[in-house]
């Protein structure tokens, strides 16, 4: 009986541990995958592989792991189109080399975060409430708009350094979220 | 249900490391994959010849009602073999990161002006 | 960004399918059983052989020794590479302050508990190791449990002060006694070997050879992928 349930446990937790967007949540699945296997291993009459897993996955695989990703935090971009258009990739490719490229490599070199972007079509609060990233990137009649919390720190960053990120023929213009939430002030932009 | 065996089961998760191995963007998720792909192999090397009433191969004993004891030594040893592949691929990982600053595998490089290394030491 | 096009990611699912599905089908409907001659061959009269009770024991250090001394060598070519590839710069410890002030950002339940708990954790490595032919062990576990007592160091105290050197000249040594050690004991039958080592001690000693290899490997990989990642 518990050997049955074991091995379907082990089945569901490799499918997490591969198909799992957070980093830390899959690493912490794989140690729990890896005592739980070892606990199979002696169920199987194999106790020495079983000590051997034990000592070797759990005490070293996993602190390696850890100091590993020390340093990888993700970051959600939304770049928000017009609303009346669909996105195609033409529209992706031609605003990519000057806007999203550079915003990429800033905040993978400088800020040492990892960025995911996506690209909507929704409203602003849409987006700001069913999605929730950490940056949305709207572009305006002549202006860039950066939209992001104002005590996050690589916002700021992304912020201040934003001349050396776009090139001179865009302005960027800085709003908190809490402004765009509460009322429309960029329906009139 | 039967077909819930150690064997089927092992089966399973070594394609399902494959799968993982096969897509993932994030180079640190590969490496997972392949450590599940390897504990996949073991855990099917071991239920080989196993009948209800077997007995670990330690001490004495009835030797007819042993588990099988070669494969276990085998094993051990593959065990081993598996963290130095993990130590490898992790440093490997972190000496791109840092002369390239990119952790996927489908970002071509970064930034191509920044291809040397500056003041190696000796190891 | 380059994007795999929808042709290449339903071939991967299908091959996946496919192998998984064929790889079952065939193994429940035709598959024969092995047959057992290998097993009686290995487990019949082996304390009386070997003079080991642990028959696994009894395989990977007298039937099949050679898969042990390969393994070591692959512990430490894996050792070699990560020397190779990480390089970093000495570090000069400037003690202008004393170490007790850069910890108070670590947590001090962790420094109380870990320096409580690492004489035992070093007791229970060097039992396991020792006892290998008799109980569940051997060296390669008790290499691993030792080398997570020194990795516990690195929890309590992350400064850039351990000198490996002493643990690599000592792996390169212990190498060439663990290859020496089986050769004139088991292979050549040396009479100076033989009459100095029974066979429960030549278990002993090759297990504490081993260990004590494991140990200095596995110790050398991690302070060296730590100190590599903590630089800029």
């Amino acid at each position: 009986m518990i050997e049955k349930v074991l091995l379907v446990a082990l089945v569901v937790l490799a499918i997490v541990v591969t198909q799992s967007n957070n980093l830390l949540r899959s690493l912490i699945l794989l140690e729990v995958f890896s005592l739980l296997i070892a606990l199979a291993y002696l169920l199987y009459q194999a106790p020495d592989v079983a000590l051997a897993e034990v000592a070797i996955g759990l005490g070293l695989s996993t602190v390696l792991y850890l100091v590993g990703i020390k340093r990888i935090r993700v970051f959600h971009i939304c770049y928000v189109f017009d609303e009346t258009q669909a996105v195609r990739d033409a529209h992706i490719a031609e605003v990519e080399p000057t806007v999203v490229r550079p915003l990429e490599l800033f905040l993978e070199k400088r800020e040492n975060v990892e960025p995911h972007m996506a690209y909507s079509n929704k409203s602003l609060k849409d987006v700001i409430e069913n999605d929730q990233p950490d940056l949305i990137v709207y572009q305006g009649a002549e202006k860039l708009y950066f939209i992001g919390n104002q005590d996050d720190q690589v916002y700021q960053d992304v912020l201040s350094s934003s001349g050396d990120i776009v090139d001179g023929s865009f302005q960027v213009e800085g709003i908190s979220i809490e402004k765009v939430k509460n009322d429309d002030i960029l329906q009139s932009y | 249900m039967e077909f819930i065996t150690a064997e089927t089961v092992s089966v399973l998760i070594f394609f399902i490391g494959l799968y993982g191995l096969m897509t993932q963007k994030n180079i640190i998720k590969t490496i997972m994959s392949l450590s599940i792909m390897e504990s996949g192999v073991y855990l099917f090397f071991i239920t080989t010849n196993l009948s209800e009433n077997s007995t670990p191969p330690i001490g004495e004993g009835d030797p007819a009602l042993f588990a099988d004891p070669v494969p276990q030594a085998l094993m051990i040893t593959a065990i081993v073999i598996g963290i130095g592949v993990t130590a490898i691929g992790l440093t490997m990982f972190v000496h791109y990161k840092q002369k390239y600053g990119i952790t996927n595998w489908t970002r071509k490089v970064a930034d191509p002006s920044r291809t040397s290394d500056d003041e190696r030491s000796a190891p | 960004m380059m994007t795999s096009s929808k042709a290449i990611s339903l071939l991967r699912l299908l091959v996946v399918l496919i192998g998984a599905s064929l790889m079952l089908g065939i193994y429940s409907t035709s598959f024969e059983s092995f047959g057992t001659q290998l097993k009686e061959f290995f487990t019949t009269d082996f304390l009386a052989e070997t003079g080991a009770s642990n028959s696994v024991a009894a395989i990977y250090l007298n039937y099949r020794v050679y898969d042990t001394l390969f393994e070591a060598l692959m512990l430490m070519v894996s050792v070699i590479e990560v020397i190779n590839v990480s390089w970093y710069k000495e570090r000069r410890a400037y003690s202008f302050v004393t170490p007790r002030i850069q910890l108070h950002q670590y947590s001090e339940i962790i420094i109380q508990m870990v320096s409580f708990v690492y004489p035992y954790v070093l007791l229970i490595g060097l039992y396991v190791m020792v006892n290998g032919h008799v109980s569940p062990g051997g060296g390669f576990q008790g290499g691993a449990i030792l080398a997570t007592a020194l990795i516990s160091r690195y929890l309590v105290n992350p400064n850039f002060d351990l000198k490996i050197d002493g643990f690599e000249r000592t792996e390169k040594i212990l190498f060439v006694f663990i290859l020496l050690t089986p050769i004139s004991y088991l292979f050549l039958q040396w009479p100076p070997v033989t009459a100095v080592l029974s066979d429960g001690a030549y278990m002993i000693l090759m297990n504490t050879l081993i260990g004590l290899k494991v140990f200095s490997g596995l110790s050398i990989i991690f302070y060296r992928f730590v100190y590599y990642e903590a630089q800029e």
